[in-house]
């Protein structure tokens, strides 16, 4: 009789125990962050769970972004699609339209001052069908490096910088030029943008091969034609290192990078891009999107840990960690990150809150995948001497718009 | 005296030939050999030095401790024992597989024969890319996904293995394999003790593309593993690019002790490969 009983006790106690150890939700996060970024990531992901010990949530390296959206898209033919994901925010439009997210706004429990507390440009890169969507994670913006030997002050304008980029030229002889041009999208972006145009208006309506953009590709290729700037393939961060060139726009999720390449050879600082007929501070970067497929448990899971990720105190510690920028004002103005910037003047550009108010962004549309292709093969092409600034626009400004006609006709 | 004259001049052509012999060998040496060691000096220079734009042969200062950083960046100790098992289980399989394909296409008459060698022919036109999902969907219906034979199994049939070996074993006369089969031999005996020792070359051929092809295979470990403890070593070499920067010193120190074990089988093997070619063509 009482052994029957404790029998019984014992598997009532199994059932319980395995009941509970059943419940806990578990939630996945597919993300590109590698090295000191993936450790990052790794070391929040382990304080989340174990300040939370109902959920488990795993983060997982799926490669570099493109193996990340390779990824992505075949998880989604074979409905096998994570949790969360780092997403662009052009993938998050592609995802939108076929029906594939849900809004993490519902899912974060966010009060007013907390969703006020994100910078105003993230929520708008965020932001479809007037909720925020995707949550920013990992932000960087486009900055102008620079050798403080050779560029003691940074140029304020588009003239100044021309200027100066001829002037270091004719200093060193050639030896040193001013600057350091890849021709890439996103530097035809910045100067399309300082000339006050944009690639796209509001309406989808092609804009990039308007006067501005010929204006902005012309004056691209006059620098190399002046000697003022170098034609750079590969990394900027090495010929700047190198001495090659003294200054350059790039991304500021390189730092690690400039600041491996140029080592104490000399000194250098940041700035933000010269203001052209207007100001403007290209952002970029991923953010986080919940997937559908999740049941009600696993998105509220994916509303806390988001939660967790971008609180003030995380936010400024993934930047300190990473180059990012904090996504919160708070974690902007926070006396941590203030005093991290301070010690780092070389990263001063990087939290300069004027740029935050002219910020700008590549268009977040599903076709924008193809349309990139279209544009960047236009500017190799004028920089190979093969077409025309205004050919090779116009032909790209066709493809781009062939692209958004089939976005908008068909789901694909 | 005109002999001897000869015999000098005849010793001087022989030389020249010779001098120009070894000097195209150590050209096309230096050639083969500059990536390489590219690579090892590379792999122990300092960040700012690996940027250089100007050609530094060596480092200032060699920096060994690449080596451990690179080696800590991803879990390597696990993506290598993985790269080792998966590389040899499929090449294994994929001889085993090969051989017997091969062997029916190249000794025996059936129904369809050529049909179906057209057909296996055909497959190779089909760019990977376009099997990736398919295939991958395949998997997750399996409830394959992060397990070995997911990253095993899809890879153990190769159409041009298949036919090198057929071209191979239809280059051995038939009436060896007549001869064999009058002596008693039975069909599978021919293939083992007769056929595939005479194909060494052949096979030592397809196993290496396999097993460096299995050594190298990246987008199909990465789309069908969620977890460090499945991937190998491509999926470790990522870890040192990314869109805004590349940390080459490590990059190369990891490649360094990737290719290592490549490098190793390759010299191994280079040994067989020779013999295997002087053992068939005595034979021939």
């Amino acid at each position: 009789m009482n052994l029957k009983r404790l029998i019984v006790l014992t598997l009532v106690l199994c059932v319980v125990a395995g009941g509970t150890s059943f419940a806990k939700t578990k939630i996945t996060f597919w993300h590109a962050m590698s090295g000191d970024l993936g450790e990052a990531i790794d070391y929040l992901t382990e304080q989340f769970n174990a300040e939370n010990p109902e959920i488990e949530v795993e983060s997982i390296y799926q490669g570099r972004y493109s193996d990340l959206n390779t990824k992505i898209v075949a998880s989604v033919s074979a409905q096998v699609t994570p949790t969360l994901a780092q997403v662009y925010e052009n993938w998050t439009d592609a995802y939108i339209r076929n029906g594939l997210l849900v809004p993490m706004e519902d899912y974060m429990d966010l009060t007013e001052e907390e969703f006020n507390d994100y910078t105003e440009v993230y929520r708008s890169m965020n932001t479809w069908e007037d909720k925020l969507y995707t949550i920013p994670l990992n932000k960087s913006n486009w900055i102008l490096h620079y050798n403080t030997e050779l560029v003691p002050e940074p140029p304020r304008t588009v003239e100044e910088f021309l200027q100066i980029s001829r002037e270091v030229t004719e200093k060193t002889g050639g030896e040193t030029k001013g600057f350091g041009m890849r021709p890439t999208l996103e530097l035809f972006h910045a100067f399309l943008y300082l000339n006050g145009a944009d690639f796209l208006d509001d309406d989808l309506n092609v804009t990039f091969n308007g006067p501005e953009g010929v204006a902005a590709l012309k004056l691209m290729l006059e620098m190399i034609e002046d000697d003022s700037a170098l034609l750079i393939d590969g990394y900027e961060n090495e010929a700047f290192g190198d001495r090659m060139i003294a200054m350059y726009i790039g991304s500021s999720a390189g730092m690690p990078h400039v600041v491996g390449s140029v080592g104490d050879k000399f000194e250098f600082r940041t700035a933000s891009l010269p203001t052209g007929v207007r100001p403007g501070a290209p952002f970029m970067g991923t953010n986080v999107a919940l997937f559908k497929a999740a049941s009600e448990e696993e998105r509220k899971a994916a509303g806390k840990f988001m939660r967790f990720m971008t609180n003030t105190e995380n936010t400024v510690y993934f930047a300190i960690k990473t180059g990012y920028l904090p996504v919160t004002y708070s974690g902007l103005e926070s006396a941590e990150y203030q005093q991290f910037i301070a010690d780092n003047p070389h990263l001063a550009a990087i939290a300069d809150e004027e740029a935050l108010a002219h910020g700008y962004w590549q268009p977040r549309i599903g076709a924008w995948e193809q349309a990139r292709g279209a544009i960047y093969e236009a500017v190799e092409k004028v920089f190979l001497g093969v077409s025309t600034v205004q050919e090779a626009l116009d032909e790209a400004a066709f493809e781009v718009e062939e692209a958004i006609e089939e976005m908008l006709t068909q789901r694909y | 005296m005109l002999s001897k004259h000869l015999h000098w001049r005849y010793r001087f052509r022989k030389h020249l030939q010779r001098g120009l012999l070894y000097f195209i060998l150590f050209a096309g040496a230096a050639i083969m050999i500059l990536p390489f060691f590219w690579m090892i000096t590379s792999s122990l220079k300092a960040a700012d030095e690996i940027t250089l734009r100007t050609i530094q042969w060596f480092p200032k200062i060699p920096q060994w401790e690449n080596y451990k950083i690179a080696w800590e960046a991803a879990p390597f100790g696990t993506y290598f024992q993985n790269s080792f098992t998966i590389a040899l289980a499929v090449t294994f399989i994929e001889v085993v597989f090969s051989s017997l394909a091969a062997y029916a296409f190249a000794n025996f008459n059936f129904f369809g024969k050529n049909f179906l060698f057209i057909l296996f022919l055909g497959t190779m036109m089909i760019p990977g890319e376009v099997m990736l999902i398919p295939n991958y969907i395949t998997m997750v219906n399996f409830g394959w996904v992060d397990t070995y034979q997911a990253l095993i199994i899809p890879w153990t049939v190769s159409v041009f293995s298949i036919f090198l070996l057929r071209q191979f074993f239809m280059s051995i006369p038939r009436d060896l394999f007549e001869a064999a089969l009058l002596d008693g031999c039975s069909k599978f005996r021919y293939l083992l003790t007769v056929l595939l020792p005479l194909s060494k070359p052949a096979l030592v051929t397809v196993m290496l593309f396999k097993f460096i092809g299995s050594w190298n295979s990246f987008l199909w470990v990465l789309i069908l593993t969620n977890t460090p403890k499945m991937r190998t070593i491509p999926v470790g070499l990522t870890y040192f690019i990314s869109d805004v920067g590349a940390y080459y010193n490590y990059l190369m120190a990891a490649s360094t002790f990737a290719m290592a074990p490549i490098l190793v089988l390759f010299l191994v093997l280079q040994k067989q490969f020779i013999q295997g070619i002087a053992h068939t063509g005595l034979k021939g």
